[in-house]
């Protein structure tokens, strides 16, 4: 079965002041379909823009994107044309964002907002429309959803926002959900009520689903495959099983050590990554995580090792073998 | 409760901002009561762990205790010395010895100052020594910070998240505090940065034996760097334990959920969890709900929570609840009926 998108050596780089910032830098992923993918990295390391560019959302200029390509279903959204692309955003492929309160406008109120992809992508009148709308925003928990069709965006509360952007992002009932950050800005209860709703939406409608995060404990439960980005590389992706049990990358190593665990009693020292993350303004000739990493030696200074397998279902970008210490 | 140590003693706390309408007639509609009715201690040493979710007041809280909003009510006893009755003048004195880190690094630096006259103005304001000590003094700083002291000429937009933070806290250890209050002093910081200030903050502790409140909302940050915690909804405090019990026995229903609502980085372990989700959203606190403000969401809730607000007493040694479902004898996790 082919892949329902296939990234291949994608590189965007964007013109600034200081020289062009290298912000994706040969990304390949593939997505099959009804898979969770979970991107997870600190902020600047590409994650965002590695969706937004196969999207054709970047500005450009100051953006460009460099090299690759980004199949979805046969087609190569970066060589589509501009018509075709707003019609596959939207319709094909939904998206969310982190932040509920500047995605919608708020001076239109939510049920027109929510329909109107429905009738842009599927010539619906606003009435069949508006009707679809309310059944979705029922379906994504918000009580009384057609009373509340009229209601302006400053009337809903930040995790129903949120409902509300599922709503409208799963409307035109897309293959593809890309979830950028979508929990981030809401409280841990809140958030809780927010994934259980994607999982139970996964589980109805069939989407795959791609969901970008810093946090690895959300990806833990969400995601069947874990993909780690640092200075705009991939430098490990794994199963989730395998990655939280055995990761390999001394970074990704690093980033699971920083982080204070619920389930572990007693009190053990955080691991913390001295520095901090580079911004490559070059191509560099060395490995990008090389300055922090315990484990650097002297191949890593002078080549930056590529994304390879390691198993069948694991793959790294990195010189040193975690068990052994030594080189691979 | 005994005052066994105990620094700082927050009696009945509350504050209150108050909402006006009317631009010619301006009048008071109502208020916001951010912080209802709070008792607490802290105790010498100690880092007490403050969490809540956004708006529960616990931002207001820190502040109040500092006397950086006035309370509407309530005592806040420093070493016996209650702060709500002092004037400016007295507050300056005490104030040294209670210091705030705050969240934003961003903005709570002035982009203006050098990082030597940020560090350093504490100490000028309280005539802590003169030119060639307080430079002295900024250096050390610096370094106990993990900052080159040759750093004192920049200015804040030269340095990373981070570094701002570290910043942030050598100008509060500026002044030899015994106890500070840090609002969210992470949550701004990447996941990799966060460790590297919150062990910082650990070793700071140890070597200048300081006392912490630590404010946040990242229930699993709050285990790792609190003796005790306590967890606040909607302007009250729920629950306050030591950090085991609290974390391996919440009592509160609010506590249990909050609890169960955080993911932890272990896929089958997160697959297996059986989760307690609360209904809806908080409610607003300009006009919470009588009787218990957590039973509108609770799944627990009965008759005389919408009557009574539940008192919030100890059940077992050094374990407080406010429930009207927990037994004083409950023994285990789960709230009897």
């Amino acid at each position: 079965m082919q892949d329902l998108l296939d990234i291949l050596n994608l590189k965007t780089h964007f013109q600034t002041q200081e020289g062009t910032i290298h912000a994706v830098n040969g990304v390949s992923l593939s997505l099959s379909d009804g898979e969770t993918l979970g991107i997870v990295g600190e902020s600047g390391c590409g994650k965002s823009v590695t969706m937004m560019s196969l999207l054709r959302l970047i500005p450009m200029p100051p953006g460009r994107i460099v090299a690759g390509s980004a199949h979805f279903f046969g087609r190569d959204l970066l060589q589509v044309s501009d018509t075709e692309i707003r019609t596959i955003r939207g319709s094909q492929i939904g998206m969310i964002f982190q932040d509920p309160m500047t995605f919608f406008n708020p001076v239109i109120p939510i049920g027109k907002q929510v329909a109107e992809p429905l009738e842009v992508h599927r010539n619906f009148t606003r009435a069949q429309a508006l009707e679809r709308a309310a059944e979705m925003l029922e379906m994504v928990g918000i009580p009384r959803a057609r009373d509340r069709l009229s209601d302006y965006p400053h009337q809903f509360s930040g995790g129903m926002r949120q409902r509300a952007m599922i709503a409208m992002a799963l409307i035109c009932n897309p293959k593809l959900l890309i979830a950028d950050e979508p929990t981030t800005a809401l409280d841990v209860t809140i958030q809780a009520q927010i994934i259980e709703l994607v999982l139970r939406l996964r589980e109805e409608l069939g989407m795959s689903i791609i969901w970008i995060t810093h946090d690895l404990g959300v990806v833990a439960g969400l995601a069947q495959r874990i993909a780690v980005m640092y200075a705009g590389y991939i430098i490990e992706e794994a199963l989730v099983d395998e990655f939280y049990a055995n990761p390999q990358h001394p970074y990704a190593i690093g980033l699971l050590g920083s982080l204070p665990r619920l389930d572990a009693n007693g009190h053990k020292r955080l691991v913390s990554i001295d520095g901090l993350p580079p911004v490559l303004t070059s191509e560099p000739n060395s490995c990008p995580f090389a300055p922090r990493c315990w484990l650097a030696m002297e191949r890593c200074q002078r080549e930056n090792p590529q994304l390879r397998y390691i198993n069948d279902k694991h793959r790294v970008a990195c010189w040193v073998d975690i068990d052994s210490g030594k080189e691979r | 409760m005994s005052d066994q140590g105990a620094i700082l003693q927050v009696k009945n706390l509350k504050k209150y901002f108050p909402i006006s309408q009317g631009i010619v007639l301006r009048r008071q509609i109502g208020a916001v009561h951010a912080v209802d009715d709070i008792s607490f201690d802290i105790r010498a040493g100690e880092t007490l762990g403050l969490v809540g979710e956004s708006g529960c007041g616990k931002s207001t809280t820190g502040r109040t205790i500092l006397q950086l909003y006035r309370p509407t009510s309530g005592q806040v006893l420093f070493h016996g010395e209650d702060l709500t009755r002092m004037n400016r003048n007295g507050l300056r004195g005490t104030r040294r010895k209670m210091q705030m880190i705050f969240q934003d690094p961003y903005a709570s630096l002035n982009p203006r100052m050098s990082v030597g006259e940020i560090i350093g103005e504490p100490m000028l304001v309280h005539r802590m020594g003169n030119r060639r000590e307080i430079e002295a003094r900024t250096s050390e700083l610096l370094e106990m910070v993990g900052l080159n002291p040759g750093y004192v000429k920049r200015y804040p937009h030269e340095f990373s998240g981070g570094q701002r933070q570290r910043i942030g806290i050598a100008r509060a250890l500026a002044l030899n505090p015994e106890l500070i209050v840090c609002d969210e002093p992470i949550s701004a910081l990447d996941v990799s940065i966060q460790a590297q200030v919150v062990n910082l903050l650990e070793d700071l502790q140890r070597d200048l034996n300081l006392t912490y409140l630590f404010i946040a909302h990242d229930l699993s940050m709050v285990r790792h760097i609190s003796t005790r915690v306590a967890v606040m909804y909607l302007g009250a405090i729920v629950e306050i334990a030591l950090r085991e019990d609290l974390y391996n026995h919440p009592l509160h229903p609010y506590t249990q959920a909050l609890l169960s609502a955080v993911p932890i980085p272990n896929p089958p372990a997160e697959r297996k969890r059986q989760r307690t989700l609360l209904q809806g959203d908080v409610p607003s606190p300009v006009d919470p709900p009588s009787g218990c403000r957590f039973r509108t969401r609770c799944p627990l809730s009965i008759d005389i929570c919408s009557r009574e607000r539940p008192t919030f007493r100890q059940v077992q040694p050094d374990h407080l609840v406010a429930c009207h479902l927990v037994d004083a004898d409950t023994k285990g996790g789960e709230p009897s009926n």
